[in-house]
């Protein structure tokens, strides 16, 4: 039986990872807050090992509670996520810093 | 008696899980403990009152049990083949955008259908048509335009084993006239295969005729 | 021997994680992760519960097991939804993928409407549109 419990584990920790890439790589806002949502079940998950592997019956409301309340914070980003396309904002930062360029060209060639 | 009868149908449920969900979180279905979680959900149910839980009003247990059965069937192969494919590095996905137009029109049974649909690996409720009914699912790896048809189809048969089991009344009764008449309407296709293939066949023979001389198409 | 089924269960219902983060890592874009995402944790959770329960061997842990099941039937298809909705309506998804969209035409209707009005689409439309409880 311990080795089942080493092996659950040692899965679940590479599942992590696998995670932790999309969350620190995903191109959009709401990828990240798929694998946050994932992370959370992971740590669901873990909590059954423990409970499998302990035979600690009162850790078991954790998981009643999870599953009622970790999809709120999902929910909520999604709800406000940006109207804009991912590459608005490089878009705009581009923008902005050629009109202050251009203005100071102005300023520079008027007072000088 | 009406009033009676309306609590038991809308009132009774919620007051019920609230017993169900204390006596299993401390794991202990004794008297005094019911007794207790009976209390207390009639305390939060009279003082959080929520508006009411207009649940149908009926119920039947055979097409429950079949319904939970493919449900529970449907959620270990799917999710079988959605491990494989998740494994299958470097294999090109294709999906597709479907509407599905549903029979009901109830809030509840959209939303119990919609449960369904994306509980059941394969598909995903990515919009919802309220006014019309119609869902817009996201469906994962299909390849062909008779692959979303057929899933289209299969949504809509989900549909209707919800409605048998536990669908409102008259619109439990209008999934059965239908099944009637497309049965009726198969065996009239049917005769009318066995009697016109002949006049078919004719037909097409007359075509070729016109295509060998030279007609060209209207 | 139940021991072993219990085991089993748990193995496999680590595996569905496995396979989660797998899909994560690997599919193209929003919409399928969502998939990956949310459904083979469906599956894993049952099966970490029945091996639970089995392993336990007294009745008394059931409900429980079945109450965190129920709830979390109930909101997985809420959380992934909206994600999916947000991801369709910011565009935030492969469009050559696609072989089939129906949902389109409805998402450009409202965004023009939304232009022209310059209300958007949430508070313009009444939620309680026809239909019954």
């Amino acid at each position: 039986m311990t080795a089942v419990i080493w092996a659950c584990g040692i899965i679940l920790a590479v599942a992590t990872i696998g995670t932790l890439y999309r969350l620190w790589k995903g191109p959009t806002l709401l990828d990240r807050v798929v694998s946050s949502d994932v992370l959370l079940t992971i740590i669901a998950a873990g909590i059954c090992l423990l409970v499998f592997a302990y035979d600690r019956y009162i850790y078991l409301p954790i998981l009643v509670v999870l599953s009622m309340i970790g999809f709120i914070s999902s929910v909520t980003v999604a709800r406000f996520a940006s109207n804009a396309p991912v590459n608005a904002e490089i878009d705009r930062v581009t923008e902005v810093d050629q009109k202050d360029v251009e203005k100071n060209l102005e300023t520079g060639s008027e007072e000088g | 008696m009406r009033q009676i009868r309306d609590f038991i149908l809308h009132g009774l449920p919620p007051l019920l899980w609230l017993v169900l969900v204390w006596c299993a979180l401390w794991q202990d279905f004794s008297v005094p403990n019911v007794a207790f979680g009976l209390l207390l959900s009639i305390l939060v149910t009279y003082v959080f009152r929520m508006p009411r839980l207009y649940l149908s009003d009926r119920f039947n247990l055979w097409h429950s049990l079949k319904f939970l059965a493919y449900f529970l069937w449907g959620v270990t192969v799917a999710s079988y083949q959605l491990a494989k494919l998740s494994f299958a590095f470097g294999k090109p996905i294709n999906s597709a955008m479907v509407a599905v137009e549903l029979r009901t029109r109830s809030d509840l049974f959209i939303t119990a259908t919609s449960h369904a649909l994306s509980l059941i690996p394969g598909s995903l409720v990515v919009d919802v048509d309220r006014a019309h009914s119609i869902l817009y699912l996201h469906v994962i790896d299909v390849d062909t335009p008779e692959g979303v048809e057929e899933y289209r189809v299969s949504a809509q048969k989900i549909e209707a084993m919800i409605l048998r089991a536990a669908g409102h009344s008259d619109e439990y009764e209008a999934l059965l006239r239908e099944d009637v008449e497309t049965d009726e309407d198969y065996a009239r296709t049917v005769d009318a295969a066995e009697r016109g293939e002949h006049e078919l066949q004719e037909q097409d023979e007359r075509k070729t005729v016109v295509n060998e001389i030279g007609g060209h198409d209207s | 021997m139940i021991d072993i089924i219990a085991a089993l269960c748990m193995i496999i219902g680590c595996l569905m994680s496995l396979a989660a983060a797998a899909g994560l890592y690997r599919f193209p874009d929003l919409l399928t992760r969502l998939h990956a995402g949310s459904k083979p944790q469906v599956f894993g959770l049952m099966m970490l519960l029945l091996g639970i329960a089995l392993d336990a061997g007294t009745w008394k842990v059931v409900p429980v097991l079945l109450v965190a099941l129920i709830l979390q039937f109930l909101t997985i298809p809420i959380s992934t939804h909206m994600m999916a909705r947000s991801g369709y309506r910011n565009k935030h998804f492969r469009r050559q993928d696609l072989v089939r969209d129906d949902l389109r035409a409805r998402v450009e209707d409202e965004l023009e409407t939304e232009q022209r009005e310059g209300v958007p689409a949430e508070e313009r439309m009444p939620h309680q549109q026809g239909g019954r409880a």
